[in-house]
Protein backbone atom coordinates (compact mmCIF):
# COMPACT_ATOMS: atom_id res chain seq x y z
CA UNK A 1 0.00 0.00 0.00
CA UNK A 2 2.99 2.22 0.62
CA UNK A 3 4.22 1.44 -2.31
CA UNK A 4 1.52 2.40 -4.35
CA UNK A 5 1.32 5.52 -2.33
CA UNK A 6 4.60 6.31 -2.96
CA UNK A 7 4.51 5.81 -6.62
CA UNK A 8 1.08 7.34 -6.61
CA UNK A 9 3.64 10.70 -5.51
CA UNK A 10 6.15 10.53 -7.78
CA UNK A 11 4.04 10.73 -10.82
CA UNK A 12 2.32 13.68 -9.64
CA UNK A 13 5.46 15.85 -8.08
CA UNK A 14 8.15 13.68 -10.31
CA UNK A 15 10.20 13.31 -7.99
CA UNK A 16 11.93 10.35 -6.32
CA UNK A 17 11.88 11.41 -3.09
CA UNK A 18 8.99 11.29 -0.75
CA UNK A 19 9.65 13.82 1.33
CA UNK A 20 6.47 15.53 3.33
CA UNK A 21 6.65 19.21 4.07
CA UNK A 22 7.78 20.36 7.48
CA UNK A 23 5.21 21.62 9.81
CA UNK A 24 7.58 22.69 12.26
CA UNK A 25 6.71 26.05 13.84
CA UNK A 26 8.86 28.45 14.11
CA UNK A 27 10.21 29.48 17.95
CA UNK A 28 9.02 32.11 19.69
CA UNK A 29 11.24 34.91 20.84
CA UNK A 30 10.40 34.99 24.02
CA UNK A 31 13.98 37.05 26.26
CA UNK A 32 12.21 36.95 29.28
CA UNK A 33 11.42 33.39 28.92
CA UNK A 34 10.99 31.56 33.04
CA UNK A 35 12.66 34.71 34.53
CA UNK A 36 12.18 34.85 38.00
CA UNK A 37 11.64 38.15 39.76
CA UNK A 38 15.19 38.66 41.07
CA UNK A 39 16.35 37.82 37.48
CA UNK A 40 13.46 40.68 35.90
CA UNK A 41 14.70 43.05 39.02
CA UNK A 42 18.32 42.55 37.57
CA UNK A 43 17.15 43.67 34.19
CA UNK A 44 15.13 46.45 35.44
CA UNK A 45 18.53 47.50 37.57
CA UNK A 46 20.39 47.66 34.23
CA UNK A 47 18.10 50.28 33.18
CA UNK A 48 17.88 52.05 36.61
CA UNK A 49 21.91 52.15 36.30
CA UNK A 50 21.74 54.33 33.46
CA UNK A 51 19.15 57.10 34.49
CA UNK A 52 21.55 59.11 36.14
CA UNK A 53 23.95 59.11 33.17
CA UNK A 54 27.27 57.76 31.87
CA UNK A 55 28.80 55.48 34.54
CA UNK A 56 32.14 56.51 35.48
CA UNK A 57 35.07 53.99 34.33
CA UNK A 58 35.59 51.10 36.76
CA UNK A 59 32.28 51.88 38.43
CA UNK A 60 29.38 49.15 38.81
CA UNK A 61 26.51 50.68 39.54
CA UNK A 62 22.77 49.43 40.38
CA UNK A 63 19.47 51.07 40.64
CA UNK A 64 16.46 49.42 41.20
CA UNK A 65 12.87 49.14 42.91
CA UNK A 66 13.06 46.25 45.22
CA UNK A 67 9.12 46.32 46.73
CA UNK A 68 6.62 49.24 46.68
CA UNK A 69 8.45 50.69 49.80
CA UNK A 70 12.09 50.00 49.30
CA UNK A 71 14.54 51.62 46.51
CA UNK A 72 18.14 50.26 46.29
CA UNK A 73 21.33 52.08 45.16
CA UNK A 74 24.68 50.38 45.29
CA UNK A 75 27.86 51.60 43.31
CA UNK A 76 31.49 49.49 43.16
CA UNK A 77 34.83 51.29 42.16
CA UNK A 78 38.01 50.73 42.81
CA UNK A 79 39.98 53.34 44.39
CA UNK A 80 43.45 55.06 44.21
CA UNK A 81 45.14 52.23 46.06
CA UNK A 82 43.32 49.59 43.88
CA UNK A 83 40.87 48.48 46.89
CA UNK A 84 37.62 47.73 46.40
CA UNK A 85 34.73 50.09 47.90
CA UNK A 86 31.26 50.04 47.94
CA UNK A 87 28.69 52.10 48.88
CA UNK A 88 24.75 51.01 49.17
CA UNK A 89 22.08 53.82 50.20
CA UNK A 90 18.60 52.22 50.66
CA UNK A 91 15.52 54.68 50.36
CA UNK A 92 12.25 54.02 52.15
CA UNK A 93 8.99 54.92 51.70
CA UNK A 94 7.71 56.09 54.77
CA UNK A 95 4.10 58.33 55.51
CA UNK A 96 6.16 60.84 56.60
CA UNK A 97 8.71 61.55 53.98
CA UNK A 98 11.74 59.02 51.95
CA UNK A 99 14.35 58.18 54.38
CA UNK A 100 17.54 57.49 53.20
CA UNK A 101 19.77 54.69 54.91
CA UNK A 102 23.36 54.28 54.61
CA UNK A 103 25.99 52.41 55.86
CA UNK A 104 27.44 53.25 59.69
CA UNK A 105 23.41 53.76 60.54
CA UNK A 106 23.32 57.49 58.98
CA UNK A 107 19.89 58.16 58.28
CA UNK A 108 17.88 60.91 56.76
CA UNK A 109 14.80 62.27 55.37
CA UNK A 110 15.34 63.34 51.99
CA UNK A 111 14.78 66.99 50.91
CA UNK A 112 15.21 69.75 48.49
CA UNK A 113 17.41 69.01 45.39
CA UNK A 114 18.05 65.35 46.47
CA UNK A 115 14.32 64.48 46.77
CA UNK A 116 13.06 66.30 43.64
CA UNK A 117 15.70 63.70 42.02
CA UNK A 118 14.77 60.88 43.63
CA UNK A 119 11.33 61.45 42.41
CA UNK A 120 12.27 62.19 39.26
CA UNK A 121 14.52 58.95 39.37
CA UNK A 122 11.74 57.11 40.37
CA UNK A 123 9.24 58.46 37.93
CA UNK A 124 11.95 57.72 34.96
CA UNK A 125 12.90 54.40 35.95
CA UNK A 126 9.12 53.37 36.02
CA UNK A 127 8.76 54.85 32.45
CA UNK A 128 11.79 53.22 31.00
CA UNK A 129 10.85 49.65 32.15
CA UNK A 130 7.83 49.53 31.75
CA UNK A 131 8.58 50.24 27.71
CA UNK A 132 12.02 48.79 27.18
CA UNK A 133 11.32 45.53 29.69
CA UNK A 134 7.96 44.70 29.75
CA UNK A 135 6.60 46.18 26.84
CA UNK A 136 3.63 48.10 28.37
CA UNK A 137 2.25 51.93 28.33
CA UNK A 138 3.59 52.97 31.31
CA UNK A 139 0.35 55.14 32.14
CA UNK A 140 -2.27 52.42 31.19
CA UNK A 141 -0.29 49.44 31.84
CA UNK A 142 -1.65 47.55 28.60
CA UNK A 143 0.54 45.98 25.70
CA UNK A 144 2.55 48.37 23.70
CA UNK A 145 1.53 47.74 20.40
CA UNK A 146 4.35 47.58 17.38
CA UNK A 147 3.87 50.92 15.47
CA UNK A 148 3.48 51.07 11.91
CA UNK A 149 4.99 53.74 10.00
CA UNK B 1 12.15 121.15 1.05
CA UNK B 2 13.85 123.39 -2.27
CA UNK B 3 17.26 121.62 -3.82
CA UNK B 4 20.42 121.71 -1.86
CA UNK B 5 18.20 122.03 1.51
CA UNK B 6 19.53 119.51 3.99
CA UNK B 7 17.20 117.03 5.07
CA UNK B 8 17.21 117.50 8.56
CA UNK B 9 17.33 113.63 9.02
CA UNK B 10 20.10 113.11 6.72
CA UNK B 11 23.80 113.42 7.15
CA UNK B 12 25.71 113.98 4.09
CA UNK B 13 29.04 113.62 6.22
CA UNK B 14 27.93 109.74 7.32
CA UNK B 15 30.00 107.45 4.82
CA UNK B 16 26.79 106.08 2.72
CA UNK B 17 25.95 102.37 3.72
CA UNK B 18 27.03 100.24 0.64
CA UNK B 19 25.58 97.08 0.24
CA UNK B 20 28.15 94.00 1.64
CA UNK B 21 28.41 91.17 -0.01
CA UNK B 22 27.91 88.19 2.96
CA UNK B 23 29.49 85.84 0.94
CA UNK B 24 32.83 85.93 -1.20
CA UNK B 25 31.78 82.57 -2.85
CA UNK B 26 28.36 80.61 -4.17
CA UNK B 27 30.19 77.50 -2.22
CA UNK B 28 30.61 79.96 1.03
CA UNK B 29 27.05 80.67 0.82
CA UNK B 30 25.52 77.33 0.16
CA UNK B 31 28.15 76.36 3.06
CA UNK B 32 26.97 78.60 5.44
CA UNK B 33 22.59 78.50 4.49
CA UNK B 34 23.75 74.99 5.55
CA UNK B 35 24.97 75.78 8.58
CA UNK B 36 22.34 78.42 9.73
CA UNK B 37 20.15 75.55 8.49
CA UNK B 38 21.14 73.16 10.93
CA UNK B 39 21.71 75.44 13.92
CA UNK B 40 17.91 76.35 13.13
CA UNK B 41 17.23 72.69 13.49
CA UNK B 42 19.38 71.98 16.88
CA UNK B 43 17.44 75.16 18.22
CA UNK B 44 13.81 73.75 17.16
CA UNK B 45 15.07 70.27 18.77
CA UNK B 46 15.94 72.01 22.18
CA UNK B 47 12.04 73.40 22.08
CA UNK B 48 11.40 70.32 21.96
CA UNK B 49 13.17 69.21 24.28
CA UNK B 50 12.14 72.10 26.76
CA UNK B 51 8.09 70.79 26.11
CA UNK B 52 9.32 67.72 27.31
CA UNK B 53 10.89 69.18 30.07
CA UNK B 54 7.92 71.61 30.81
CA UNK B 55 5.32 68.93 30.70
CA UNK B 56 7.62 66.94 33.16
CA UNK B 57 7.93 69.73 35.62
CA UNK B 58 3.87 69.89 35.19
CA UNK B 59 4.10 66.46 35.79
CA UNK B 60 6.36 66.61 38.58
CA UNK B 61 3.91 69.15 40.50
CA UNK B 62 1.14 67.09 40.60
CA UNK B 63 2.93 64.71 42.49
CA UNK B 64 2.40 64.02 45.97
CA UNK B 65 5.28 62.39 47.56
CA UNK B 66 5.29 59.24 49.04
CA UNK B 67 2.40 58.58 48.50
CA UNK B 68 2.95 58.45 44.59
CA UNK B 69 6.68 57.18 44.86
CA UNK B 70 4.91 53.99 46.86
CA UNK B 71 2.41 54.32 43.96
CA UNK B 72 5.42 53.70 41.54
CA UNK B 73 6.51 50.90 43.79
CA UNK B 74 3.14 48.80 43.37
CA UNK B 75 2.60 49.54 39.62
CA UNK B 76 6.24 48.13 39.53
CA UNK B 77 5.91 45.18 41.31
CA UNK B 78 2.40 44.82 39.43
CA UNK B 79 3.98 44.27 36.01
CA UNK B 80 6.70 42.44 37.76
CA UNK B 81 4.84 39.52 38.76
CA UNK B 82 2.59 39.30 36.38
CA UNK B 83 5.71 39.25 33.96
CA UNK B 84 7.31 36.35 36.09
CA UNK B 85 3.83 34.39 36.59
CA UNK B 86 3.14 34.24 33.19
CA UNK B 87 6.74 32.74 32.22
Amino acid sequence: MADVLKKAFELLVGSDDMTLPSFKLPRKKRPLKKMTERELIQLESEVGAKLFGPIPRGHRREFFNLDPKTWIWHEEWMDHSGKRRTSTTRYEVHDNGILKAQEGARYSFLEGQELENFVVATRLYYEEIAREIYKVDPQTGRPLIAQTV
Amino acid sequence: MSEGQQHPYLNYNQTPVRKVELFSTPELEAEVRQALEQESQEVRLTEAQNDVVNNFTVQLENITYPADIEGIGNRIMAIRKQKASSN
